[in-house]
């Protein structure tokens, strides 16, 4: 099957960026979120990220323009369900709330129409369990921002059928994008093989073996990583960092993936990094 | 302490390599074998390195004889990497003056040099060793003797979870690494990254993390078998992927 029009579900941190690279790839887009004030939000950053391409010469205004015109930003749910061969969703990473607007969107497509998550780590075969389209039903991970990042990670769920993988990979290609197929299982490839850099640092940390600065410089003087662990959990956010560890962990039940004290320790004092300004480091007032 | 002069013991590969780095940083260094240490005025050294390779009974009973003829100022550093520092230091009667360096390969391009903490190392002698990095125009961290350091630990970690993940059948090698690189900015696989590394030598450092630290790190029974059919990475022509 070809992919022509597709339609992004939730206009949010991911959500606008990949309805943006799907409509510069040329595709008709419709970006449904529930409030105009949702809606407007993501068309408002799209414009600038377009707008700051424009300035620094790497979009043409022509493009740009002919981008934003490929998007329509709707709240409805039955427009974006209408006339589309693909839903992206990208709403908040809770269970329920998937299943019910999946349950949904199965009684307003038409049966030819792929489901695609953009979730991080729920599980793709339990979400497409509740519609009557499982050989329909993908996963397609992008990575913040994912305007930039270049990996779409694609789990198959139980019954994704070969088809509907082979329509994901073509359209990822087409978008310009890496795609990779894995399993369907807790934390896919990338977030679960990143758990044992994350916890291997902080383990480190505990047991005083290096100060953070000085394991995180050692990533990156001695590899060449851009960011070291723990700058990058500080990044992300403890809060988000913990809930991820935790749904790995609870899911496989081994010890490498547990939580470390020291991340569950500031998360409690409410030190969640960046935006807090503590976390691992300290930040100046910004 | 300034470190000025310089002596390695061991003429192989890695002590020239580190001979080189130190002579073009304007240091006073000579790189020597054990034979001819008899024969070697001791007295102006400020440091020396063994470059004997890994630890045996042989190296603990010639850091012992070195150890007792060295000045009192003079620091001794290994390039040992695994865990057993301490017991070096001990061995060497001079263990606050006892230190190791671990050198990021490939020397002498090193850009990350590991200053390695025994129980027993002296702020002096760890004060004194941060002197020299910066002298190399090299980036220091220092670190308890532990199994691994910080570097090899974290990504021997992330190596061997990207071996379960090929045994278990979860991606194929190539979307393992494309993955990490494309979705997590990694300079490379990890699968790549261990087939450069030799599956022998992160087997092994997997095994003593497993003994010292804990079974988190029980290496995949994949790496087990490819290091029993000899395939090593790289270095034989065949790891995780084809080099012939």
């Amino acid at each position: 099957m070809t992919v022509e029009r597709i339609s992004v579900i939730g206009a949010g941190l991911m959500g606008h960026g990949i309805a943006q690279v799907c409509a510069q790839a040329g595709y008709q887009v419709v970006m449904r979120d529930l409030s105009e004030e949702l809606v407007n939000k993501g068309l408002e950053r799209i414009r600038k990220f377009l707008s700051d391409g424009v300035h620094k010469g790497k979009v043409s205004q022509a493009d740009a323009d002919s981008t934003l015109g490929r998007i329509l930003a709707t709240t409805s749910l039955e427009e974006a369900a209408r006339d589309t061969d693909l839903i992206i969703e990208a709403i908040v990473e809770d269970m329920e709330q998937k299943k019910q607007l999946f349950r949904e969107l199965d009684r307003l497509c038409a049966p030819h129409v792929i489901f695609a998550s953009n979730t991080s780590y729920l599980s793709i075969t339990e979400m497409a369990a509740v519609t009557g389209r499982p050989d329909r039903f993908i996963g397609m991970h992008w990575f913040n921002p994912p305007q930039l990042m270049r990996l779409i990670e694609i789990p198959r769920g139980q019954d994704t059928s070969e088809e509907t993988v082979a329509t994901i990979v073509e359209l990822a290609k087409r978008l310009g994008k890496v795609p990779a197929v894995c399993s369907d299982s807790p934390g896919f490839i990338v977030n679960r093989l990143l758990q044992p850099f994350y916890n291997e640092a902080m383990s480190l940390l505990e047991e005083g073996v290096a100060s953070a600065q000085d394991i995180d410089t050692a990533l990156k003087a001695g590899g060449g990583f851009r960011m070291g662990p723990l700058e990058l959990r500080d990044f992300v956010g403890l809060d988000t960092a913990l809930r991820g560890t935790e749904v790995i962990y609870n899911a496989l039940r081994h010890d490498k993936f547990k939580p470390r004290q020291c991340l569950i320790r500031l998360v409690k004092a409410g030190h969640y990094g960046r935006k807090t300004g503590r976390g691992f480091y300290t930040y100046g007032q910004e | 302490m300034a470190i000025q002069n310089v002596l390695i013991l061991g003429e192989n590969t890695v002590g020239r390599a580190i001979g080189d780095m130190m002579s073009q940083a304007g240091l006073s260094c000579e790189v020597a074998n054990r034979a001819a240490l008899a024969d070697q005025d001791l007295a102006p050294v400020d440091l020396v390195i063994d470059a004997l390779p890994e630890p045996t009974a042989e190296k603990t009973l010639s850091l012992e004889q070195i150890g007792r003829r060295l000045p009192e100022r003079t620091i001794l550093a290994t390039l040992a990497t695994s865990f057993g520092l301490t017991g070096l230091a001990s061995s060497s009667r001079r263990p606050d003056r006892f230190v190791g360096l671990h050198f990021q390969p490939p020397a002498p391009d090193t850009r990350l040099i590991q200053i390695v903490r025994g129980l027993d190392t002296s702020e002096t002698t760890i004060a004194a060793c941060r002197e020299l990095v910066a002298s190399l125009g090299r980036t220091a961290i220092v670190v308890k003797d532990s199994p691994g350091l910080v570097y090899q630990r974290v990504t021997a970690a992330v190596m061997n979870e990207a071996i379960y993940v090929l045994w278990y059948g979860l991606a194929s090698r190539e979307e393992i690494d494309s993955m990490m690189k494309y979705g997590a900015n990694f300079p490379m696989g990890p699968l790549e990254m261990a087939d450069s590394l030799g599956l022998d030598v992160l087997l092994d450092t997997l095994e003593e993390l497993c003994r010292v630290i804990g079974p988190e790190h029980r290496p995949c029974p994949l790496l087990r078998q490819m290091v029993s059919a000899g395939h090593l990475g790289k270095k034989t022509g065949k790891g995780f992927y084809d080099y012939s």
